[in-house]
């Protein structure tokens, strides 16, 4: 799904464009796949709608109806193309609002459990970015690499460990992003990151007291592999940043990195185990991951156990439980997975 | 509110606990939470008719990145009416 008319203006000529995603719908049939431009005329005799997040949702609801469930939507574009949702931020922090797509999951009013699997390929302002997300393919290495702030040393390893040796996780400080290897990256199945981020800042920080040092910075990465999932502030901020001030869109630049999991704004979690908020959300979509379901549909499962389980434990969601439902974003292609088998289903 | 000598403990093992909020104060905030029905019927969970009360005790103090960027660290307690703690979070 996407809007033309600010496709167009973002990445010029819309002819590769389409040429990738038919040939991406072709490889994926057995979805059912159909692109869909909510600001032109359709087959399904929906009205066009303006680049509105309301509108747009209600586009989607009205399509449902006359085509049938929809099991995935793919958003074809970053901020300015298919806006986030701008809600209410749940939290006492600094955002003014939380930048989410899983109203565009959800069936109803209720935003904070998704029902259809999400996800962004966020445009870059090149449609070779774009068609890039579109043919990636997985390699799948037996490998991991973790990465956390010396503060949530044992709540990272609490995550880390159902990837790889607790030993293995890096540790920031003494890892830094002048010591940072970049061949740490290659050839791994999953990336774990839980460092502090910044909405100003194109680097991650590691924490050890009230020091903090770059963890991770762009150019750090250049050549990785696999699956990201970040728990920094701002990990999936986007908004006019591009490859070369966004790790989220590095990431996704590289030829073999296949997802990224990241949150749009501040985002929380424990000190120490157990794991919660957004420890608890990327350690169920791992969980997910490693069991071979489609990345989107690991991502839309990772939050309906995570509000299953912040509400037998706690018996409600809080604040920060329902600002980490809402701020989690998957960026990619959702059809791509781990596993083998095919599932019958709708998409646009 | 919270007893001033359950705030007065908690506090003490803030500051014992994470040394980087020693001497902040706190923002308490009372909050009673009503079971989220929409949310309990998405998941197909019974909704409970309980209304809880808890108290979220809000610690923030600014930082600065080595390469001087300012950020805001939160840690947030939440507590129940007894001044026991359900969970710490802090921000990333």
């Amino acid at each position: 799904m996407s809007c033309k008319s600010s496709l167009q203006k973002e990445i010029g000529d819309l002819m590769p464009f389409e040429k990738a995603i038919n040939k991406y719908i072709k490889k994926y049939r057995s979805h059912q796949l159909k692109l869909i431009y909510f600001d032109e005329e359709n087959k399904f005799k929906i009205k066009p709608v303006k680049k509105n997040p309301k509108a747009i949702r209600e586009f989607i609801n009205q399509l449902e109806k006359k085509w049938g469930e929809i099991a995935t939507v793919l958003i074809i574009g970053g901020d300015k193309v298919v806006p986030f949702y701008r809600l209410p931020n749940p939290c006492d922090d600094d955002d003014d609002k939380v930048l989410s797509d899983n109203p565009y999951a959800s069936r109803d009013d209720d935003f904070l459990i998704p029902e259809r699997m999400c996800a962004r390929i966020p445009d870059n302002r090149r449609v070779e970015f774009i068609i890039k997300q579109l043919n990636k393919s997985l390699t799948k290495y037996n490998k991991s690499f973790g990465m956390s702030a010396l503060v949530w040393k044992e709540a990272s390893k609490n995550v880390y460990q159902q990837l790889g040796r607790k030993k293995d996780l890096k540790i920031s400080p003494p890892t830094t992003s002048a010591n940072f290897k970049s061949q740490w990256l290659k050839e791994k199945n999953y990336l774990y990151f839980n460092l502090h981020g910044s909405a100003v800042s194109e680097n991650w920080y590691g924490q050890e007291g009230g020091n903090y040092p770059i963890a991770l910075k762009p150019a750090n990465i250049l050549q990785a592999n696999g699956f990201v999932a970040s728990e920094a502030c701002y990990g999936a901020y986007i908004i006019n940043k591009s490859e070369k001030n966004a790790i989220s869109l590095k990431f996704l630049d590289q030829e073999n990195i296949v997802g990224f999991c990241g949150s749009t704004t501040i985002a929380y979690g424990p000190p120490k185990p157990p794991s919660s908020e957004a420890d608890l959300l990327v350690k169920y979509l791992f969980e997910y991951l490693k069991q071979g379901l489609l990345m989107g549909e690991a991502f839309k499962n990772a939050k309906v156990d995570f509000a299953r389980k912040k509400i037998r434990r706690h018996g409600f969601l809080d604040d920060d439980d329902q600002k980490t439902l809402l701020q989690f974003v998957l960026y990619g292609n959702p059809l791509l997975k781990f596993g083998y088998n095919w599932t019958l289903s709708k998409g646009v | 509110m919270l007893e001033a000598k359950i705030l007065t403990h908690i506090k003490k093992m803030i500051s014992e606990q994470f040394p980087e909020f020693k001497g902040i104060e706190p923002k308490v905030v009372k909050k009673t939470v009503t079971p989220q029905k929409s949310v309990y019927k998405k998941l197909s969970l019974g909704v409970p008719d309980k209304v809880k009360t808890v108290f979220s005790l809000r610690f923030v103090k600014k930082v600065k990145t080595v390469d001087s960027i300012a950020m805001k660290q939160i840690l947030i307690v939440t507590t129940n009416k007894s001044g026991q703690i359900i969970k710490i979070s802090q921000s990333k």
